[in-house]
């Protein structure tokens, strides 16, 4: 601020002259865009009061300041399994879009057609999520595809129940966040020098070893970025376990979905929603770094 | 490496990627598939061509007994959100971009990031405190709490877009216009807002496209009367699987598809997580 009271010297370029289009009270800018974030907020802090207060059978929900939600969290043993299923589930769906999408995002970014490859990666991200699930519903049933494959070439004798199983609903999380792999690592392979590459296989180094001691190290921030995220945005998944989980796969946000909608437990469901948010918000955080300018962080 | 190595290693990646892309849209090739087969649901390989399931979701469309009620009702809610959605979420965002991008002040940063918040914050959580919230401040309509939620949801991505056109715009333009004796508000109105119209566009677009097809916050929100399309469908998956289903779905995408395929020419997919052009 103190520098643009200073005249600029008539010599300086346009550029440096720059005066900046400055409306008056720029605080109104960001009255909107605050309203709206602070009504998440508050809906925030609502959850937050609800997660300690009293549940009985009777009142449903009694005012009170308890701590007995989240001990019920550690001691419940329901709770307890349907955190390691989670935990479970997304370390799997994880791993899967590491192995299959590394590879992916190395073809892409080596690929002419990147703009194209780049549409179809997210294209299905945008498309309603009932629906996408409605495609594995599809795919999966005891006449779909699925199992026409694998019976066809005799991996399975005969067509199995895939619906309505934990397998299921891993296939369509790691469907479904693929591009949250791939595209920080295609982003990351994309900005490495190619030049590197080059050096080591002039200095006769085999394709192998070129990838593990250059291409590899090079493209680790994309990689962590890319787990941080899937595995965040896996522990939160909620359609996939609801649709293709059918009741069978527990996981965090089905007994949150329960408690809010079936027993009516409100204060142990925001206890449990009040976890998972740390949880997620803590892998992000720790993660900011790897994830600026790589994911929706921005620059 | 030798040439003849190289080549090889090119062909698998090639057929790799083919395998991998195969995978990403099988589920709406399928669906596609599903909605022209000539029995029953869904089978492997599909048993023939039929035009049935599109005139049963014709039947749907009209509405006669029979049929699961009020599609077109649901149709007309998702859209309309979406047009409220968009709407707010525009304002709000275009304003607080250009906040961002030409104001420094302490703390930007952390400030930058609390309006991408909703991105990563758990939807489902956003639904149930939402939920929460509602239930204990009494009179407030269904369609505003679904209003409400759906800026939330869309908020970010008009951010995201905006500030990415801002960073492309040439501000020398609108040195000129205050040279030539614009005052701020004429510059801003004339100038700048005509110059990042790209990326209010493609914000819009994504607003409407995300709130259309959100279901995690709406289903714990929305209220008898006012039931959007994605909780719609979801009602339908519950208790049967037929196939008119897919007959909505292959036009939903294929709605999604056109969208997206514009879209893309103004704003490149990927930019919106991050990928450079």
């Amino acid at each position: 601020m103190q520098q643009e009271q200073v005249p600029p010297p008539l010599t300086a370029s346009l550029g440096a002259a720059r005066a900046r289009v400055r409306l008056p009270w720029p605080v109104l800018l960001f009255v909107p865009a605050l309203l709206i974030i602070v009504s998440l907020v508050i809906a925030f802090l609502v959850l937050l009061r609800f997660s300690f207060n009293h549940w009985d059978p009777v009142h449903t929900m009694v005012s009170s300041w308890t701590l007995a939600n989240y001990v019920a969290l550690f001691s419940n043993p329901v709770v307890g399994r349907a955190f390691v299923n989670t935990a479970r589930i997304s370390a799997i769906v994880t791993l899967a879009c590491v192995v299959i999408g590394y590879p992916a995002a190395y073809g892409i970014s080596r690929s002419r057609g990147r703009d194209v490859l780049i549409f179809l990666l997210v294209a299905p991200l945008m498309i309603d999520a009932l629906v996408r699930a409605y495609g594995w519903f599809v795919m999966l049933g005891e006449h779909g595809i699925v199992n026409a494959l694998l019976t066809g070439v005799h991996i399975w004798r005969g067509p199995r129940r895939l619906i309505y199983t934990e397998f299921a609903v891993e296939l369509e999380l790691i469907h479904e966040l693929m591009p949250f792999m791939v595209l920080p690592v295609a982003n990351v392979l994309d900005r490495t020098d190619p030049a590197l590459r080059e050096a080591a296989m002039n200095l006769r180094a085999s394709p192998w070893r070129t990838f593990v001691h250059i291409t590899l190290p090079l493209s680790l921030p994309g990689l962590v970025a890319g787990i941080l995220l899937v595995f965040a945005l896996s522990m939160s998944a909620f359609v996939a376990p609801l649709v293709l989980g059918g009741g069978n796969v527990l996981t965090m946000t089905m007994l949150i979905e329960q408690q809010m909608l079936t027993t009516l437990d409100w204060p142990l469901g925001s206890a449990q929603s009040i976890v998972l948010v740390l949880v997620v918000l803590v892998v992000l955080a720790v993660s900011r770094r790897q994830l600026r300018g790589t994911a929706v962080f921005g620059r | 490496m030798n040439p003849a190595s190289r080549l090889w290693g090119n062909w698998l990646l090639a057929v790799y990627l083919i395998f991998f892309f195969l995978f990403l849209e099988s589920p709406l090739v399928m669906i596609l598939l599903t909605s022209m087969n000539k029995g029953f649901g869904v089978t492997f390989p599909p048993q023939g061509l039929s035009s049935q399931w599109y005139l049963r979701l014709w039947d749907e469309i009209r509405n006669i007994p029979g049929v699961k009620p009020d599609l077109v009702r649901a149709t007309w809610t998702s859209a309309w959100l979406g047009v409220s959605a968009m709407g707010g979420s525009i304002v709000a965002g275009v304003l607080v971009a250009f906040g961002l991008h030409r104001y420094r002040f302490p703390g930007r940063t952390v400030v930058q990031q609390c309006f991408l918040l909703p991105i990563l914050f758990p939807q489902i959580v956003t639904g149930v405190a939402l939920a929460l919230w509602f239930s204990a401040v009494h009179g407030v309509p269904v369609w505003a709490r679904l209003v409400m939620a759906h800026l939330i949801l869309t908020l970010p991505y008009v951010v995201i877009t905006t500030t990415a056109s801002l960073e492309t715009l040439d501000q020398r333009l609108e040195d000129a216009a205050m040279n030539l004796g614009a005052n701020p508000l004429q510059t801003f109105w004339h100038i700048t807002l005509p110059g990042i119209r790209s990326g209010i566009i493609s914000g819009a677009v994504f607003a409407w496209l995300i709130s259309f097809a959100n279901f995690t916050v709406t289903f714990f929100i929305y209220g008898s009367g006012v039931r959007p399309l994605p909780v719609w469908i979801y009602e339908v998956l519950q208790y049967l699987l037929d196939p008119s289903l897919a007959a909505l779905s292959t036009g939903l995408v294929l709605l999604t598809l056109t969208v997206l395929l514009i879209l893309n020419r103004v704003f490149a997919l990927g930019r919106l997580m991050g990928q450079r052009r």
